[in-house]
C-alpha cells in the first residue's frame, strides 16, 4: 500500500472538485447583480487555485511556481481594465 | 539582523498559504449558497518602497476573494475589490510580515 498515489488521487479530486465548482459559479451569476464581473473573476480563482494544486501534485513543481506568480497578473489585467474602461459603471 | 528578514520571509509564506487555503473553502461555500455582493474599497497601506506595494498587491489578488484593482505608489493608496464587505485586517493579513521583510 503505497502512500504517495493516495494523496496524488486525493489532491486531484480535490481540484476537480473545485474546477466544478467555479464552473457553476460562473454559470450561476447573472448580469443583473452589481459589479458581476468582479464576482466571476474571484471565483475563477478557484480555477486557479486548482491549477496550482494539480501541477504539484503531478510532479510539475517549477511549472506551478509560474504559474503561482503569473496567475495574478491577468485578473489584475482585466479587472484594472474594467475598472477605467469606456463602459459606464458605479 | 539581516538573517530575521529570511525567518520573517518564510513567515509570510506560510500565513500566505494559510490565508488562501480559508479564502478558497470561504468562495467554494459562498458559491454555492450564492451570498455574493462585489464591493469596490479604498485601503491604506503602511509600506513605502514600491518592491513591497507590488508584493502586497500580488498577494492580495492572489487571494481568492479579493482582487486589486490598481496601486497608487504616491498616496500608498490600493483600490481592492472584494466579494462580501470585509474590513482592512481580512484583506492584508500578510502586510506587517512583508513590513518586516523588505522595509
Amino acid at each position: 500500500m503505497e502512500l504517495i498515489p493516495i494523496i496524488q488521487s486525493i489532491v486531484l479530486l480535490i481540484a476537480s472538485a473545485l474546477l466544478i465548482l467555479s464552473a457553476i459559479g460562473i454559470l450561476r451569476f447573472k448580469d443583473d447583480l452589481d459589479r458581476v464581473l468582479y464576482a466571476r473573476i474571484h471565483i475563477l480563482g478557484l480555477a486557479d487555485m486548482a491549477c496550482i494544486i494539480a501541477l504539484f501534485a503531478l510532479y510539475n513543481p517549477l511549472l506551478g511556481a509560474t504559474y503561482f506568480i503569473l496567475a495574478p497578473f491577468a485578473a489584475h489585467a482585466i479587472a484594472n481594465a474594467y475598472y477605467y474602461g469606456e463602459e459606464k459603471h458605479d | 539582523m539581516f538573517i530575521m528578514r529570511f525567518v520573517y520571509g518564510i513567515a509570510y509564506f506560510v500565513v500566505l498559504i494559510y490565508e488562501i487555503v480559508k479564502a478558497t473553502i470561504d468562495v467554494a461555500i459562498r458559491t454555492v449558497n450564492g451570498n455574493v455582493e462585489p464591493v469596490v474599497v479604498e485601503i491604506e497601506t503602511v509600506l513605502k518602497r514600491p518592491i513591497s506595494q507590488t508584493i502586497l498587491a500580488n498577494s492580495i489578488t492572489l487571494t481568492p476573494g479579493t482582487l486589486s484593482i490598481d496601486l497608487d505608489s504616491e498616496r500608498q493608496v490600493l483600490t481592492v475589490a472584494t466579494i462580501v464587505h470585509r474590513s482592512k485586517e481580512d484583506v492584508i493579513p500578510f502586510e506587517p510580515y512583508i513590513r518586516k521583510m523588505l522595509e
